[in-house]
């Protein structure tokens, strides 16, 4: 028994090398690396489709791709930042830091872990190997609308079954992530005691266990229809297509979400370290985004005021998202309080922290006025959607992982990254995600629809500024890659409490920290 | 009996693994119950 027992545990701490190390690893930190890595390629492949879609609307008039390619640049561009570039960017953050912050040795379902993540690249060479296929790539939009969807051509089926295996891979995260958090807490370490980024997590993973069926059961029915003979979404056999609508969006709300809270949790870890002060409003927080999760199960149908739905309905779902506000203000006001009278510096992670809350704001404001049901009847469909939805996930989301991954890489690889290259790399971003993004109000304003491949000489200017703001803001993320691997590479040695401010107990293991985090449990006061 | 595995290990791997599986299995099939129920409750005659 002794002898098997101790054979078991010499197998957990040998770790295989070269590929098969990535391959059939269960160790949090190399699949939180993995999840990183695969969102950084994501990134890149869903931003080299953003410089098409840039690129064909340089001018008005078709430029370089056809309309059907061009809307599968839209659709693609869509489905790999959202699943591809994000989410894993959240995932692999948290399978990184929760267990280093709650105490833990790893996460509580290792192998289960890296069926998640390896799930994740058979699903995007489905999804990608549909541009190769007769009929093209899926390009009725990420939100597949039947009955539009239907008339994708051979993609279809792989469209859905990719769809498919990201959800389950969602939902395996969300599990073992809440299965960490619930079991596997260091004594002492009470659910009150939790870091903000460890509580939004948990919010999240409830929130994905909840939505993600109901987009796997949503793209089902349309298989079924499909190729089946049923007529969920069809009308001619007794269906509703804006059923369909209804049931995404009960999804995609809470998927917004999904892809904001992990980061409100990022910038709470980041704003109390570089203001030298604890964060204001603990409990608070906790509460605003439980209500903000809760809230975002009652809005969905904002996103589809225009299809018509009675009065009563116009003003509950109006009401709903504008209340939203609240919980939101209540964070953003924490976070002001917490840098009052602090003891502030200007670090990487604090300016894109910064940059976050400020542009994030200007996202949720623009997102008031869509919520706002009469003057949605005006913007819907219009390229201020588009300007609002890029604020709160590019300024909004992306710019938190990118403070994460500032933040903590020194502890993650021991060197500290290049700090003036680092601060380049935000202004560079600064500057030119406006560029990109603030003149796409003034083109919806105007009345510029989304998803076309050519428009008005009207909106001709505005759209030359936003492509080469988006040419330049797709070029200074080719800095961030640079910083990165020389991070990894070497570097100034990084202490383990790396900033000055930093507490709680990732930052009491050394940097980088050992393969299994913490083998005996600290005991927390 | 004797073991080699430290004493912090055996917690991990012993009380949390239960407790672990019961987590897996309730979130698990929460998930299941709202992928059919949403598939069951838009399922009107010929589907």
């Amino acid at each position: 028994m002794s002898h098997s027992h101790a054979a078991h545990d010499e197998h957990h701490d040998r770790a295989p090398s070269g590929l098969m190390r990535w391959v059939t690893t269960t160790n949090h930190k190399d699949i939180g690396t993995l999840y990183l890595s695969f969102s950084l390629l994501m990134f890149f492949v869903g931003g080299t489709m953003a410089m098409v879609i840039r690129a064909e609307l340089f001018q008005p008039g078709l430029q370089f791709v056809d309309p059907q390619f061009f809307n599968s640049m839209t659709t693609i561009h869509a489905l790999v930042m959202i699943f591809g570039a994000v989410m894993p960017g959240f995932v692999g953050l948290a399978n990184w830091m929760v267990p280093m912050m709650i105490g833990a040795p790893d996460m509580a379902l290792p192998r289960m872990n890296n069926w998640s993540f390896w799930l994740l690249p058979f699903a995007f060479i489905l999804l990608l190997s549909t541009f190769f296929m007769p009929g093209g790539a899926p390009a009725g939009g990420w939100t597949m609308y039947a009955p539009l969807v239907m008339q994708t051509g051979d993609a279809f089926p792989f469209l859905i079954f990719a769809v498919h295996i990201l959800g389950i891979s969602s939902i395996m995260g969300a599990i073992n992530i809440i299965a960490t958090v619930f079991n596997m807490r260091a004594p002492g370490m009470t659910f009150m005691k939790l870091p903000l980024f460890v509580w939004t997590w948990i919010i999240t993973a409830f929130l994905l266990i909840a939505s993600m069926p109901v987009l796997a059961g949503a793209v089902t029915m349309l298989l079924t229809d499909r190729f089946f003979g049923t007529s969920f979404f069809s009308a001619a056999g007794g269906g509703d297509p804006v059923m369909y609508q209804h049931i995404f969006w009960f999804f995609g709300h809470p998927e917004v979400y999904i892809m904001i809270l992990p980061a409100f949790g990022v910038v709470s870890a980041i704003v109390p370290t570089f203001a030298r002060k604890p964060l204001f409003g603990y409990s608070s927080m906790v509460y605003a985004t439980a209500s903000i999760a809760f809230l975002s199960f009652i809005v969905w149908a904002h996103h589809m005021f225009t299809v018509g739905m009675p009065l009563a309905g116009e003003l509950f779902f109006m009401y709903t998202t504008v209340l939203i506000a609240v919980p939101t203000g209540v964070k953003i006001f924490n976070w002001v309080a917490t840098m009052w009278k602090g003891s502030m510096t200007f670090e990487t992670p604090m300016l894109f922290a910064l940059g976050f809350i400020v542009m994030f704001t200007i996202g949720g404001f623009s997102g008031l006025m869509l919520g706002v049901t009469p003057a949605d009847f005006q913007y819907h469909d219009t390229y201020f959607v588009v300007a609002h939805f890029h604020y709160v996930l590019v300024t909004g989301a992306v710019y938190s992982i990118m403070a994460a991954v500032y933040f903590w890489l020194p502890k993650w690889t021991g060197h500290m990254y290049d700090e003036k290259l680092g601060k380049l790399h935000f202004w560079l971003s600064t500057i030119f995600v406006n560029v990109l993004f603030f003149p796409q109000h003034f083109l919806g304003l105007a009345g510029m629809p989304r998803r076309i491949p050519d428009y008005n000489v009207q909106f001709a200017d505005w759209n030359m500024v936003s492509s080469i703001g988006g040419f330049m803001f797709g070029l200074s993320q080719l800095l961030f890659v640079y910083i990165v691997i020389r991070c990894v590479r070497g570097g100034q040695k990084a202490t383990a409490q790396v900033w000055e401010g930093a507490h709680g107990l990732e930052w009491t293991l050394p940097s980088p920290p050992p393969y299994h985090s913490f083998t005996t449990p600290p005991v927390v006061k | 009996m004797p073991t080699t595995i430290p004493e912090s290990r055996q917690t991990v791997t012993a009380d949390a693994s239960r407790r672990n599986f019961r987590t897996v299995l309730v979130l698990g099939l929460i998930a299941l119950a709202v992928y059919l129920g949403f598939i069951a409750m838009h399922f009107h005659g010929n589907g």
